[in-house]
């Protein structure tokens, strides 16, 4: 009998035991549905096809999982332009992103400002940091950020942080100065190498990544080029929650699922790179915008 | 001063009139090759009498401009080409050659067809195999044209267009150097007038017309939220001539297909056009005698869309 209750017991505990390894970790019955717009540097959904070697970042296993353990199901809705993101976050079709967070945040007059970053995303190498680089060619008589002071220069336009916004703080903390009559700004990394390479900049602003993981790598090659100055870091890409849309309980659940399921049963489609929380990180520049 | 008035008000009639007859408004015409359903739409060219050739399912096929009916076809021998074109009395088929070979992709080593060459298979008008052309240096092809004696190639490995003598092969010079290429996209066409090159450069987001001699002459374009420039991670993907001096864009993903005046103006964007290719695919794009402009769709359904110039 003794033997026999044993038995049944042990039974209902391995049987317990299955039910809870697929159970979510953070039981919430409710199932939770939100549509995220999605335009990830590492993603391969969003990225150029030209480098999905590296851009490789697949979330179908993960949101998989997180349904299947959560009871939480993100349909992702992938835009390989960011300005196409944009107009859709202005239109106001999802329930929050996953992008670099200043391309909607910067919005404080509509959307930015109910936009609120509850975790960002690795790339493949475990960096969740993102950053301007100014560079310069190879054999440039520019050794150093001093030495470029008053030459041409090429940056990025203001809706990207680390190749405008960022670039402006460095350049005032270390008091080195490009006339405005010698500054230009493109929007792609691309149009900004292509200045430098046809010898129409001294220098040239590009993101940290984009000879690596962008079209760039098409162009030119790493060593083409020296780099004179890195600009401070930044959040890459951020998972961020309309908190009009999804409310505070919500938001949080969604939260630790992310970071439980990133910590815990990461799928290696995600290729290293999970959820982390949120970086603090307010950029100035919020602040002075209407 | 009433009278100075008026004669402002007519000569600014008369010169938004000459505009007018200058660009005219493209409006869609008729859809190429549904009846066909056209699994892979390798590359389009105009032919004899502005007839639309195909090149899909290893097979050329011919459209009449008119009625939109495939008229005949012929069978190539390639699955899978990368252009096509034609002087109207023989037409080319190019493909690119490709080798396995063991190259190195962010520190890994990963097994990759690498170009080699490019093969170039000719054809009779009839569609009668004719030996093949054997083009020295070419690397890789990503878009041809034939012009007068010279046949033209887009080599995306070497960034540059490769110019040959349309009987021998041999080659005659190059035009553009370091072209900011990417996604295997390379599209440009020839100015028959002038010998002029207009090149897609998608990496710079510009349009670039090159003289003969192989010097930038114009150029415009860039990468921006408003309708007139470009978007995408590169783009745009092909720049055809338009009758009377102006061209076509096409972007791919996200797709928008413009006309600009040659300075880089402006003067349509094709409204409430559909996906026509998705992800990093080029837009086949070729216009004919009289500026109709057809457009190679890759995206969910497989045709060849016609927009035909509507006079003011």
């Amino acid at each position: 009998m003794n033997r026999r209750l044993c038995t049944l017991l042990a039974g209902l505990l391995l049987l317990a035991g299955t039910v809870l390894a697929d159970e979510p970790l953070s039981h919430a019955a409710r199932p939770l549905k939100l549509v995220l717009g999605v335009n990830d540097v590492f993603c391969k959904d969003t990225a150029c096809e030209c480098v999905h070697g590296v851009a490789s970042r697949e979330y179908g296993d993960f949101l998989s999982r997180l349904k299947a353990r959560y009871g939480i199901e993100l349909e992702l809705v992938f835009f390989m332009d960011s300005y196409d993101l944009e107009r859709a976050m202005r239109a106001e079709r999802f329930d929050g992103a996953i992008s670099k967070p200043w391309l909607l945040l910067r919005h404080q007059d509509g959307r930015g400002r109910h936009l609120r970053r509850i975790a960002d995303v690795q790339d493949t190498s475990g960096n969740a940091s993102l950053w301007g680089t100014m560079i310069v060619l190879r054999d440039s008589p520019i050794r150093s950020l001093s030495e470029a002071a008053g030459k041409r220069l090429a940056l990025g336009e203001a809706d990207s942080y680390e190749k405008h916004h960022a670039v402006f703080a460095l350049l005032k903390r270390d008091a080195v100065d490009f006339p405005a009559d010698r500054r230009v700004e493109r929007a792609s990394c691309l149009e900004c190498l292509d200045l430098l390479l046809r010898d129409d900049v001294d220098v040239a602003v590009i993101s940290n990544y984009a000879l690596t993981v962008d079209c760039a790598v098409e162009v030119a090659k790493p060593d083409q080029f020296r780099i004179i100055a890195e600009t401070a870091k930044i959040p890459l890409t951020s998972l961020m929650i309309d908190v009009r849309r999804v409310s505070a309980e919500d938001t949080a659940r969604l939260q630790r699922a992310l970071l439980e399921l990133s910590r815990n049963a990461l799928p290696e489609s995600m290729h290293g790179g999970g959820f982390i929380a949120a970086q603090p990180w307010q950029p100035p520049e919020l602040a002075a915008l209407p | 001063m009433r009278r100075s008035w008026l004669y402002a008000l007519a000569a600014l009639a008369a010169s938004l009139q000459t505009l007018a007859a200058a660009s005219p408004t493209y409006v869609p015409g008729i859809s190429y090759g549904k009846e066909e359903g056209l699994k892979n739409i390798c590359a389009i060219a105009i032919g004899r009498n502005d007839t639309l050739l195909v090149a899909a399912d290893g097979k050329v096929r011919f459209f009449d401009p008119e009625s939109g009916k495939c008229t005949r076809d012929f069978a190539t021998g390639l699955t899978r080409a990368d252009a096509l074109a034609t002087n109207g009395d023989a037409i080319y088929l190019l493909k690119t050659q490709q080798e396995a070979k063991t190259v190195e992709v962010d520190g890994r080593k990963v097994e990759q067809n690498v170009p080699v060459g490019v093969l170039c298979k000719r054809f009779s008008w009839d569609g009668q195999p004719m030996d093949d052309l054997t083009l020295a240096d070419a690397r890789s092809v990503s878009s041809a044209k034939v012009v007068g004696d010279k046949l033209y190639l887009a080599d995306f490995m070497a960034r540059t267009v490769r110019i040959y003598d349309l009987k021998t092969g041999a080659p005659i010079g190059m035009v553009g150097k370091n072209l900011r290429l990417c996604c295997g996209i390379f599209g440009f066409t020839v100015d028959p007038a002038s010998g002029d090159m207009l090149i897609a450069n998608l990496g710079a987001f510009k349009v670039q017309r090159y003289t003969a001699a192989g010097k930038i002459k114009t150029e415009f374009g860039r990468r921006g939220t408003a309708v007139q420039n470009f978007q995408g991670c590169c783009n745009p993907v092909s720049a055809e001539l338009l009758p009377g001096g102006n061209l076509v864009t096409a972007e791919k993903e996200p797709s928008r297909v413009k006309i600009y005046q040659p300075d880089g103006k402006l003067v349509q964007v094709f409204s409430n056009l559909q996906e026509l290719v998705q992800g990093c695919q080029r837009v086949s794009v070729v216009v004919d005698s009289k500026g109709r402009i057809y457009l190679g769709v890759n995206a969910k359904t497989r045709f060849v869309l016609q927009y035909v110039p509507k006079a003011g």
